[in-house]
């Protein structure tokens, strides 16, 4: 526990009787938050499961095995995620740079299936407004989808920040926040996963 | 250079979580892509739910650094989950067990509401939510009154009156006889109890939806009125209705669901019913019922909803 000793300008708050930096507390009390946040689109996403009076119906258009390879590559980006954090805590910059690249890439094929399969959805006739299935799957998967770009952007800042200035242990700090996040977008996308697509076709 | 909040994850452990999750992910995939006959689908939803369970707890305790972090953030994102898990059994459960009783409401008449009020009271809470439909509903109606009957549009609406498979056939099967003997077509009673079909869209008020569902009041009488509406709404309800059409000032894009599940008595007296409810019997120019001889004399054309529409544009309406 010695690291105001180097850089104790940077973060002189650090230091708190809970000995946790306040922006990851931050970043906690906010996960929680955005638990409940999705937990109102997830219910109302299973509430309203089955009543649509109109089609398109879920089992015809959802697709299986496209959507469990866009799963794999979220939870690799989140792989990749940890070994950059690591990287950068080990002082490894280029490796910190590659794996951080790697999640930005994978968060952005992720952000490209989901494009696809709302456009695939689009044609088949699935609107927001059409039935109950559209407007509270859009909902959903597209706030969750918002989720993943934030991410993205905010991973792509971190990375090119690590070019314009140095690198100072709070970058540690920074990334582990900013990982957390994009842990949380997994988790949430684990859920969904089952949740709308795999439960649909027991 | 490591405060301890930031020892326990090695790369090593970090690559056997990574391998743990993808082979979740596969068998997740495999167990709803293949099948496993041995598996009831009680079953696979309960495999189902573990796996990502597992997976949502290796990612948070192993990725998010959660199992060595300190119990204050366990506390806050906890409080979080549950809260949220909570809200999400909570209004599943509040959902089936009061769609049940709204739409008893709305659908059955008279004494069947009655019954279905009273049966669906006694039944508890959980019992609701177990078995969203009273299995014996249906018996306590009054004889001379078809059974309310609710059929499921498409098979996607499980509505709280469906009757125990026996009953429904022979509920359908009784009627024809009975009409085929009596001279004149008794729609009456049976055309109230078959709109409970379309109450959800149309209201039980007739007036619809604005911008959603084309009201049947004041609309109906001037469809029936124009050359070939007779023909026109018994096909609306032989095979949908898609696409624009303008009611009364108003525009709807929509799907009418096709109805062909209903006997040929339920369709004639539906319409009749429609016809003269909501003060529509005083725009009628003069009125014939509906007799199910033409509802079946319509069937079997396997028309498509958009040449129903096609049908639509070629009347004259005033
Ligand atoms: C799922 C909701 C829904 C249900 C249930 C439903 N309808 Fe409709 N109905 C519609 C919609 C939507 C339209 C307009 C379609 C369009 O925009 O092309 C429509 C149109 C109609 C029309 C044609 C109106 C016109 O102006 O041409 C008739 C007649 C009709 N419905 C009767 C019924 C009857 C009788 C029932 C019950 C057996 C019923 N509907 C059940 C949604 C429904």
């Amino acid at each position: 526990m010695n690291h105001t000793a180097a850089h104790g300008v940077a973060e002189p708050l650090e230091h708190r009787s809970t000995n946790i930096p306040d922006r990851k507390i931050l970043m906690w009390a906010f996960l929680g938050s955005d638990v409940m946040f999705f937990g109102a689109l997830i219910a109302s996403y299973v509430v309203y499961k089955g009543r649509s009076l109109t089609g398109p119906y879920p089992a015809e258009i959802l697709d299986i095995p496209l959507t469990t390879i866009s799963t794999f590559v979220l939870l690799m980006s989140s792989f990749l995620m940890v070994l950059a954090l690591h990287a950068l805590r080990e002082n490894d910059i280029p490796r910190f740079r590659l794996w951080t690249f790697g999640v930005c890439l994978f968060g952005a094929i992720f952000l490209g299936f989901q494009v696809y399969e709302f456009r695939a959805f689009f044609q088949e006739g699935l609107s927001l407004q059409g039935n109950l299935f559209g407007s509270t799957f859009f909902l959903l998967t597209g706030t969750h989808g918002v989720h993943v770009s934030i991410g993205v952007l905010w991973l792509m800042s971190l990375l090119i920040g690590s070019y314009l200035r140095p690198i100072i242990r709070k970058d540690a700090l920074n990334l582990e926040i900013a990982g957390l996040y994009w842990h949380f977008v997994d988790i949430v996308w684990i859920v969904i996963f089952t949740v709308v697509y795999l439960v649909e076709f027991v | 250079m490591k405060p301890s909040h930031e020892a326990g994850g090695s790369v090593h452990s970090y690559i056997v979580v990574a391998l743990v999750l993808a082979v979740i992910t596969y068998m997740e995939f495999a167990l709803v892509e293949y099948d496993f006959n041995f598996l009831s689908p009680q079953a696979v939803i309960f495999w189902l739910v573990l796996l990502s369970v597992i997976k949502f707890a290796l990612v948070v305790l192993f990725f998010m650094h959660l199992r060595y972090d300190s119990r204050i953030l366990s506390g806050l994102f906890g409080s979080g989950l549950v809260i949220g898990v909570g809200m999400v059994l909570a209004l599943s459960l509040i959902f089936a067990a009061f769609q049940g009783l709204s739409l008893a409401q709305e659908s059955a008449g008279g004494e069947a509401e009655a019954a279905a009020e009273e049966l669906i009271a006694e039944r508890s809470l959980l019992e609701r939510f177990l078995y969203p439909a009273p299995k014996d509903f249906g018996l306590d109606v009054s004889p001379t009154l078809p059974p309310p009957e609710i059929v499921g549009i498409k098979g996607e609406l499980n509505l709280a009156l469906t009757l125990p498979a026996e009953e429904a056939v022979g509920s359908e099967a009784a009627p024809p006889s009975e009409i085929s003997a009596v001279a004149a077509f008794d729609w009456q009673e049976l055309g109230a109890s078959t709109y409970g079909n379309c109450a959800a869209c149309h209201q039980p008020t007739g007036q619809g939806i604005p911008a959603a569902f084309p009201p049947l009041a004041q609309n109906l009488p001037l469809l029936y009125n124009a050359e070939g509406g007779r023909a026109y709404l018994i096909s609306v309800l032989l095979y949908g209705l898609q696409g624009q059409i303008d009611v009364l000032g108003q525009s709807y894009s929509s799907v009418m669901p096709a109805w062909q599940q209903l006997s040929d008595e339920q369709i004639a007296a539906v319409l009749n019913h429609s016809l003269t409810s909501w003060g529509n019997d005083d725009l009628l120019a003069d009125f014939n019922a509906i007799e199910p001889a033409e509802v079946a004399a319509l069937r079997g054309q396997d028309l498509g909803p958009q040449q129903v529409l096609e049908l639509r544009q070629q009347l004259v309406l005033e």
